[in-house]
């Protein structure tokens, strides 16, 4: 029986793709990719690092970035004006809308602070707020109708998972991307923490690639997760312990996704960014955010992996690169 | 004045290069595996060769090498050459020697084709135009231009106009990481004008060195450059065959029908690699797109 190992190349080995790699050539990455070219039309959605990729992508002209709403300049980056999309239920839950066109009713919910009017479901979209909840559900059935390009149109959807711990409706069962009560007193709102298990996460997104894909025959899905830890947590454990439990279940179901789906791969964003392997740390001093030269240097690692003909043939490689093929001594003069 | 090379298959046309601009200098040149393997063994000769180089060129940046450097001595970087976009088509698979039985280069459509079931007639047809522009093959050239010059331009010289001119050059590419190697010439040239090192020969001796060059790589293998994607490009389709090495290996060279026929028996004959082969093309639905087949 040959040793099974003798043939896999340097990445498979921790000596030679780690521990003997300098920190800012550890290159993570998946075995499952794709290739991207100018004529592949991207969507983007999930939680706040997602933005970041989307942002990249907008500037860079590597693949073509659908913007189904135009954005004003302080809006989130994404596809469209949905905000953070922090969950899977969310993800879900936004899909449904747009594919059954019934808005959620109840998605006007009174601000706090001055008493102006937001959706619910993106309660930071519109910083100054709506007069009336009518104008709020108004604006509502126009965004649904103007996103649902996001889910038929592209032909990869890259989709940032943030976060296990949300808030739900306990009689509607909708899914917040914010607690309620963080902005809002509005006694007509019913709201309890629910802390979605892998069982729960993987299933919605099995239900949402399956659905988006029969709306969209082709469509790729490429999963991240994001790196961002938690702010608070509402779980009994501390926020460390809660942040580790939430990524991990996260990026478990990416695997679980990436195995079972052919058209689901995974970005190893969160590995090159969360691992305690590199020189320096990632996150700026409050110890969450990410770091804009870390970001950057993800997206070089994503531009390597998934445009030109780079797949499965690494431009490292060509430094080690022996041409056996012509007699080329292994030296000269020596 | 001690030169130590280190750079793959362009090494030797780097000491041809030095050797014939610089005939009084102690030019040394060796393959990155073979540095690195010396290096490991602790061989005094080479160690005491590093220590006392006067100028370190090629790829410079490798660690593990450029450690055991003379930290004086003078560098001038030149980057590894790899050019894709005329034969976008031609993928590695680590480990797994493909048709041209040196290297890890297959076709990424063949591969799709065996993966898919098709038969070998089925898998030519999709060598069109049209398929190649739905995989992206012709929008790969100013993504690998740019990559070039980016890792030229991290080496410190301009190579925009010597590559222009190079790409608009029928026959300039037997394989991917492989040109005519006055290509290298070119390059250093560039590259050790740019570091103030000039040639102590004249010009017209430069200008017949470079004319007599030894085009060693054009005995290497060869990959073709596919009629419709030279066509896009308004370039020769050369080399028109895939072609074993002449110096290595017979020379035969093989026609599309011929290079299906001997993938597929390949594959067939290595069930073990099929995963490598899924995985490298990036999983089913990518497999499907090569194949041009529907999920």
């Amino acid at each position: 029986m040959p040793n099974p190992y003798k043939d896999l190349d340097n990445a498979k080995f921790w000596k030679k793709a780690v521990a003997d790699v300098a920190p800012d050539q550890i290159h993570p990455r998946a075995g499952k990719r794709f290739l991207l070219t100018k004529t592949d039309l991207l969507a983007t959605a999930g939680s706040c690092f997602a933005q970041n990729v989307a942002k990249y992508l907008r500037g860079s002209q590597i693949v073509q970035v659908l913007e189904a709403e135009p954005l004003r300049e302080q809006d989130p980056i994404f596809s469209g004006r949905f905000g953070n999309i922090y969950t899977a239920r969310q993800m879900l839950q936004l899909f449904e809308e747009v594919q059954s066109g019934v808005i959620d009713s109840e998605c006007a919910v009174q601000r706090r602070d001055d008493s102006r009017w937001v959706d619910v479901n993106r309660p930071f979209m519109e910083p100054d707020g709506f007069a009336n909840a009518q104008d709020v559900i108004d604006a509502r059935k126009a965004h649904i109708k103007a996103i649902a390009p996001i889910f038929e149109d592209p032909s990869v959807f890259i989709f940032t998972l943030g976060l296990t711990e949300g808030w739900i409706n306990p009689a509607s069962g909708r899914v917040y991307p914010v607690c309620p009560g963080v902005y809002s007193d509005d006694a007509n709102l019913n709201y309890a923490f629910y802390n979605f298990s892998y069982e729960e996460i993987l299933a919605d997104m099995e239900q949402f690639i399956a659905c988006m894909s029969r709306v969209n025959p082709g469509i790729r899905v490429l999963l991240t997760v994001s790196p961002v830890p938690l702010t608070a947590t509402y779980a009994c454990d501390d926020v460390m312990t809660a942040t580790i439990l939430s990524k991990s279940i996260l990026r478990a179901v990416c695997g679980a996704l990436e195995s079972r789906l052919d058209n689901a791969f995974y970005f190893p964003s969160y590995e090159m960014i969360a691992n305690p392997f590199t020189a320096g740390s990632s996150y700026c001093d409050n110890l969450r955010t990410v770091r804009q030269d870390a970001i950057e240097a993800v997206m070089r690692r994503f531009e390597v992996d998934y445009t030109s003909s780079r797949v499965g043939w690494d431009a490292e490689d060509d430094e080690e690169a022996i041409c056996d093929d012509v007699q080329i001594e292994n030296s000269m003069g020596f | 004045m001690k030169v130590i090379i280190i750079a793959n298959c362009a090494h030797r046309a780097y000491y041809n290069y030095l050797t014939g601009t610089h005939p009084d200098w102690d030019v040394r040149a060796v393959v990155p595996v073979q540095a690195k393997s010396w290096i490991a063994e602790g061989r005094e000769a080479f160690g005491a060769f590093l220590a006392e180089a006067d100028l370190f060129v090629g790829f410079t940046g490798v660690n593990e090498i450029a450690t055991y450097v003379n930290p004086s001595a003078h560098k001038v970087g030149l980057p590894p050459f790899a050019f894709r976009a005329f034969m976008p088509d031609l993928i590695g698979v680590k480990g797994f020697t493909g048709v041209l039985e040196s290297g890890d280069a297959h076709s990424r459509i063949a591969m799709a084709g065996y993966l898919s079931g098709l038969t070998t007639q089925e898998t030519a047809q999709l060598f069109n135009a049209e398929h190649y522009g739905q995989l992206g093959y012709y929008d790969q050239y100013e993504d690998h231009r740019a990559a070039m010059l980016a890792k030229a331009a991290k080496c410190g010289f301009d190579l925009t106009e010597a590559l222009d001119c190079w790409l608009k050059t029928d026959r300039f590419l037997y394989y991917p990481v492989h040109p005519n190697t006055r290509f290298f010439f070119d390059m250093i040239h560039m590259a050790m004008m740019s570091s103030g090192c000039p040639p102590d020969i004249s010009d017209a001796a430069v200008s017949d060195l470079r004319n007599g060059f030894d085009d060693y790589l054009s005995n290497g293998v060869h990959w073709p450059v596919y009629p419709e994607i030279a066509s896009h490009f308004g370039i020769e389709a050369w080399p028109t065959h895939w072609r074993l090495s002449a110096a290595n290996n017979s020379g035969q060279s093989y026609n599309l029908e011929q290079m299906l026929e001997k993938s597929f028996a390949l594959y067939k004959a290595s069930p073990d690699r099929l995963d490598s082969m899924l995985t490298v093309l990036g999983g089913a639905s990518e497999v499907a797109r090569y194949a041009a087949k529907t999920l």
